[in-house]
């Protein structure tokens, strides 16, 4: 529950809580937590999404058009996985996790101040793509315009999230939002309403090789499901009432702390 | 119905009854009390559609997964469909067409290739 509360909070989809907890805290074998977080991120996905889609936060142009990138990386990433999964080298993705945690939280450091972009200039896709909306802002209190830009290089930025959510059986949203957020210059609460859109649909995109590798414990995908769409509930319901650097920082301790301890476990140090 | 009604009624329908399905069979599976779980390499559609005619309830939490799955499927479906009918737009039917074909290349093809 508190997975899915974060990750709907941050726009990570909640895989990327879930899944240290159950191998650190309930000793779940590596692969089928990453197989009860890709499902469960489905679950929070389409949950907080339904009630976004409402809010108009969350740009369907913008999600489809980058969802291109997202699912063939979805489709490598989870082959991949399958891959090292065979060679028995699981304490890789432990490291690759924990890793990706830690290094997806560098870009929020030097965005830390701006709160909301402005004056940005639409090139070429903007135009080709309608890449761009309004949004009325809670915190600001007025209507926020909003443009995006870049879309070559989100669209490189999607192909790796894509890859990462196949490979680590996460929402990827921490890949997403940066990618739309850093690359592309969109609002943080843009990003972030887009990025728990599309979660479903890459996730959705491994979760067929996933069940054919055995990845999924119907038991274990069954107890985590219902509370971890409880929490992402509950989370969605306040995302639009916090500030967004405060919603940042609370982003960035989790991550870290999370990213150190699975590094440790898959290197040995931790049992 | 606009579309953004349809899409957020897909989506909670979707949630909605996958996890109902899920806590059904998880149900079951307390109170027949087998306690052996199968992971889901064993469920082929075959199996699952054996299991789920004879209330197994690893089935029926594989068929709350499967519901899971097809939502967002059903969501890109409605957004391309949408592209063609309302918004007339062409680089939108092709990009949503796109997604969809990526998605069941992924969900139903693939597996069958590799696993």
């Amino acid at each position: 529950m508190l997975a899915g509360l974060l990750g709907s909070l941050t726009g990570l989809g909640g895989g990327v809580v879930l899944t240290p907890v159950l191998i650190l805290f309930l000793g779940v074998p590596i692969q089928y937590a990453l197989g009860t977080s890709l499902i469960s991120t489905i679950a929070t996905s389409s949950g907080a999404a339904s009630a976004y889609v409402k809010d108009e936060l969350s740009n369907m142009r913008i999600g489809i058009s980058l969802e291109i990138g997202t699912t063939s990386g979805a489709i490598v990433g989870s082959l991949t996985l399958y891959e090292i999964e065979r060679l028995h080298l699981l304490n890789i993705i432990a490291i690759i996790f924990g890793a990706v945690l830690i290094f997806s939280t560098f870009p929020n450091f030097a965005k830390m101040k701006t709160e909301v972009p402005e004056g940005v200039k639409p090139d070429f896709f903007t135009r080709k793509l309608k890449l761009m909306g309004t949004y009325y802002d809670q915190a600001l209190k007025r209507d926020v315009k909003y443009v995006g830009r870049r879309y070559p290089l989100g669209l490189v930025g999607m192909f790796i999230a894509g890859f990462m959510s196949g490979l680590l059986g996460i929402g990827s949203g921490a890949f997403k939002v940066l990618a739309m957020d850093f690359m592309m210059t969109l609002p943080f609460k843009i990003s972030t309403a887009t990025s728990n859109f599309m979660i479903g649909v890459t996730a959705a995109t491994s979760s067929g090789l996933y069940w054919s590798f055995g990845f999924i414990d119907p038991v274990l995908v069954a107890s985590t499901i219902p509370a971890v769409l409880l929490g992402s509930l509950i989370g969605t319901r306040y995302l639009n009432r916090l500030m967004s650097r405060r919603l940042r920082q609370l982003f960035t301790v989790v991550l870290i702390l999370l990213g150190v301890q699975l590094i440790l476990r898959g290197i040995g140090v931790l049992p | 119905m606009n579309l953004e009604r349809i899409v957020s009624l897909t989506l909670r329908i979707g949630v909605i009854l996958s996890s109902a399905l899920v806590i059904l069979g998880l149900i079951l599976f307390y109170v027949e009390g087998r306690g052996v779980t199968i992971n889901s390499s064993y469920f082929d559609l075959t199996r699952l559609a054996y299991g789920i005619a004879h209330l197994d309830p690893l089935a029926i939490i594989l068929l709350g997964v499967l519901v899971l799955v097809a939502t967002p499927v059903i969501r890109v479906l409605e957004l391309g469909v949408n592209y063609v009918v309302s918004d007339k737009d062409k680089l939108y039917v092709i990009l949503s067409f796109a997604v969809l074909t990526l998605m069941l290349v992924g969900i139903l093809l693939l597996p069958r290739i590799v696993g």
